[in-house]
């Protein structure tokens, strides 16, 4: 983290995803366990955020998945993360992308491409002390 | 009669050469069979069946075929022979009764009973009896239609028990076989004979009447009715030939369906399993396609648990902030109020001058005030932040109904386990029916209850006939009484004779009542006997007897016991039997089964101490398991003469041995 | 097999003696002879009972009439 306070950056109009997650969620929409690509994306956002994780660097190969107001309508998702994380003036989207990305490839750990137990995750998800 | 040997070759499960000798020491008149082979039960009684009566039978009261008579072994061997000797004497004389069957002479491998040829031959006294004269012979000691109480298998127990089921086609059989002992159908038969000679004496009174003058009209009349009896009669014949082809050809069909019951039964089932399994695989689908609508809401379930504790902690700073600010507003209200009091120099409370010690306290206390407020900093900006917070957070936090995919899952799995049950019942299912017809079964069941419709409309159409004849009959007996009056009709030959046959069917037909009413009293009274020496339960008085022989039990006070065991059924039908033995027949051998199934060990001992008195030879077939050898027949001990043992060798091969006890 | 049909005879001689006293005890006597000899005729041969009965009570008319 730096000392100075950063500049707070543009918000972004459209998600990506990286080609690996790409792949997972595709496979996961054939297989019948979404119904669109997007609902493992918002999965995979709330995952990361219930876990605590600081997501690293948004891999480079990649490419845009879908717009925000598409992703996030309501603008439920970009306050949950406001409100549990300190963005120090990153775009909400783009660390939205990071969460996401790391999400998705614990899920894919977790269930190893196999039956994608939402029940589990939901009993599952923890309370981490803000 | 007393059996001394049984003999066969061929015969039944017994391959090659089987014999056995019947015990002759009066003292000493039972033999014990053990075995668990039911089959070479059934087979030993059914050779004694088949040398006297040409005759063995199956499950249910069927005839087994010649042909299935056989042993299979021997068959494979090419061996078609088989043949069944029974010795035995009677009334002082000693006979040898044989039965053979071999291939016909054209036939190289026989395929059915009609390729085998079936002979017999007896000794009398080592004379060859002529082949008219054996049925006779055989009809004096043991005629067929009583071998029901010889040959007495163990199912008949069960059958006995029909007797207390009215109307049940076996209660009509087992009560005509009842009859048919104790001498019932002679009379019957008389009644009928006598009736048949008046028919035909009538017709010739009628002839005659119509020659002599003056009884024309009575002569027509006479006429006329016997024409209508005539006819209705021709028709009832009709009918009941009808009855009879219709009723055999729907027990051709229930055998056939019997046979097949089981693929009916099993075409059902799947059909069934199909329907059931497309029914779940389609609320499967229907329960995956409620699954992905509530995915959609489920990343909300996940971060549930932990916008719920950061509202929690909010939702805290902010109660904690708003009661700062509540003590800061006090606290600014108070210094207020003690600012008036200084300045003005009057208490704010009740208007009054202040003396000098209350100023002082006073401004103390306002100065000390006003350094407290100056350390109740308050960030407006962050109660407002913490206050929407909160808001955002209840927003976030509103129920989804993503919870219900867990019971979807759960539901889902539970229907594949069931998807995958069926799947295996019906591959199962279509094994058991590839390659039969079950549409032909369908086709069947249908044929047979339509035949069971037509057997009834029949049954109507007699009962009417029936009806119709009684009535026309009760016309011509009028007639024949107005003409027994006149002394002129009276002289004919031909009316004194209609007199005496009518007189005789009068008698006979009153005389069946009469000897059915002697008959039960007679049975009852025997059956009640029996009954007090097989039963352990001295409060029993004894059994009455009804219209079927069915009997029931009498308590002390002379009540029906209403309720009774399985095991006190099986005492009420050997009762009967003891009871029919001496009311109808002298003594003569008795084949059975231990009849233990349902009994008590002290049933059992009354049974076997009281049997061997009731009969010349007692042959017992006794099922391994079913009693102790070593305590169960103790009582028998002193009257067993001899002792077999069926062996089974394979599934088609047994074999008796002589055991010593 | 005496018992029996002892037992059937007497309950035909105790009917008649009830709905026809006027029937001879020694033609009901014989009549029932002739039962039990055909009693287990076959059926083919079911007549012949009925014929011997006929046998008997002509006779019985015919010594009847010429008394």
């Amino acid at each position: 983290m730096s000392d100075t306070v950063p500049a707070i950056a543009t918000e972004r109009t459209q998600v990506r995803l990286s080609n690996k997650a790409h792949t997972i969620l595709t496979q996961m929409k054939e297989d019948g366990y979404l119904a669109e690509m997007t609902d493992g994306y918002r999965l995979g956002i709330a995952l990361a955020l219930s876990m605590g994780v600081a997501p690293g660097e948004f891999p480079a190969e990649n490419k845009n998945f879908i717009a925000v107001s598409t992703l996030d309508p309501s603008g439920e998702i970009a306050a949950s993360i406001r409100i549990l994380v300190d963005l120090e003036g990153q775009s909400v989207y783009g660390y939205a992308e990071r969460l996401a990305d790391w999400g998705i490839k614990e899920m894919q750990d977790r269930f190893r491409g196999g039956f994608l137990d939402v029940a589990k995750l939901m009993d599952e998800a923890p309370a981490l002390p803000a | 009669m007393i059996l001394h040997t049984l003999s066969s070759t061929n015969f039944m499960p017994y391959l090659g050469k089987m014999s056995i000798n019947f015990p002759t020491d009066k003292d000493r008149n039972v033999m014990l069979v053990f075995g668990d082979n039911m089959r070479g039960k059934t087979s030993l009684l059914n050779a004694l069946r088949w040398v006297f009566y040409g005759k063995a039978i199956g499950r249910h009261s069927r005839e087994i075929a010649l042909f299935d008579l056989v042993n299979i072994e021997a068959t494979l061997e090419g061996d078609w022979s088989i043949e069944v000797v029974v010795t035995f004497e009677d009334d002082g004389h000693r006979y040898e009764m044989r039965r053979t069957a071999t291939k016909r002479a054209l036939v190289s491998i026989p395929s059915r009973s009609e390729d085998l040829l079936m002979e017999r031959a007896m000794r009398k006294d080592d004379i060859p009896l002529g082949e008219h004269l054996i049925d006779a012979e055989i009809n004096r000691f043991a005629p067929e239609q009583t071998s029901r109480f010889f040959l007495f298998d163990g199912e008949l127990l069960d059958e006995y028990e029909q007797l207390l089921i009215d109307g049940s086609d076996q209660s009509k059989l087992i009560k005509e076989a009842i009859e048919q002992v104790l001498g019932v159908p002679n009379l019957i038969r008389g009644r009928d004979d006598a009736q048949t000679i008046l028919k035909h004496a009538q017709k010739q009174q009628t002839a005659d009447l119509q020659k002599m003058g003056g009884f024309e009209s009575q002569a027509e009349r006479q006429r006329h009715y016997q024409a209508q009896i005539e006819s209705i009669e021709k028709d009832l014949k009709g009918q009941n030939e009808r009855l009879k082809q219709v009723n055999d050809d729907r027990i051709e069909l229930d055998d056939a369906l019997e046979k097949v019951e089981a693929l009916y039964q099993a075409k059902q089932k799947f059909d069934d399993a199909v329907a059931t399994r497309k029914e779940n695989i389609d609320r499967q689908d229907d329960l995956q396609q409620q699954r992905l609508l509530l995915v959609k809401d489920a990343w909300k379930e996940v971060l549930r648990p932990l916008l719920t504790l950061k509202r929690n902690h909010i939702h805290a700073q902010y109660l904690k902030l708003t009661s700062q600010m509540l003590a800061r507003d006090k606290v600014e209200t108070k210094i207020e109020q003690l600012a008036v009091a200084v300045q003005s120099q009057t208490c704010h409370a009740c208007g009054q001058a202040l003396h000098q010690k209350e100023r002082v306290a006073a401004a103390t206390e306002l100065g000390r005030l006003q350094a407290e407020l100056l350390g109740m900093k308050l960030d407006l900006n962050f109660f407002s932040k913490l206050g929407s917070d909160v808001q955002s957070l209840d927003k976030l936090l509103q129920p989804t109904d993503a919870r219900q995919i867990a019971f979807i899952d759960k539901e889902v799995s539970r229907l594949s386990v069931e998807v995958t049950k069926l799947d295996n019942q019906i591959d199962a299912l279509d094994e058991l029916i590839k390659g039969q017809d079950t549409a032909e079964i369908a086709r069947k069941r249908a044929k047979r209850d339509g035949l069971l419709k037509e057997s009834a409309r029949i049954a109507g159409d007699i009962k009417s006939s029936k009806d119709t004849l009684e009535k026309n009959q009760r016309e011509l007996a009028i007639i024949s009484k107005v003409l027994e009056g006149l002394p002129k009709a009276r002289a004919a030959k031909s009316s004194k004779l209609v007199k005496l046959a009518s007189s005789i069917e009068k008698a006979y037909a009153r005389s069946i009542d009469q000897l059915r009413d002697d008959l039960k009293s007679t049975v009852e009274n025997l059956a009640s006997q029996a009954f007090r020496k097989l039963s352990t339960q001295s409060q029993y008085s004894g059994l009455r007897i009804n219209g079927n022989y069915g009997l029931t039990i009498l308590d002390e006070r002379g009540q029906e016991v209403p309720i009774r065991s399985a095991g006190a059924e099986q005492i009420v039908a050997l009762s009967l039997i003891d009871g029919l033995a001496h009311a109808g027949r002298s003594a003569g051998p008795v084949v059975m089964d231990t009849p233990f199934g349902r009994l008590d060990k002290k049933h059992r001992a009354n049974i076997l101490a009281y049997l061997p008195t009731t009969t010349s030879q007692l042959v017992l077939f006794v099922h391994e398991g079913e009693v102790d050898r070593a305590t169960d027949l103790a009582p028998l001990r002193s009257k067993i003469g001899c002792v077999y043992e069926i062996k089974e060798i394979s599934l088609r091969h047994s074999r008796v041995e002589r055991i010593n006890q | 097999m005496t018992d029996d049909n002892d037992m059937a005879l007497a309950a035909l001689l105790k009917a008649a003696a009830d709905v026809e006293p006027a029937l001879s005890a020694e033609l009901l006597r014989k009549s029932f002879a002739i039962q039990r000899r055909h009693q287990f005729d076959h059926d083919d041969i079911r007549e012949a009972s009925m014929q011997d009965l006929k046998m008997l009570l002509d006779a019985t008319v015919d010594v009847e009439d010429s008394k």
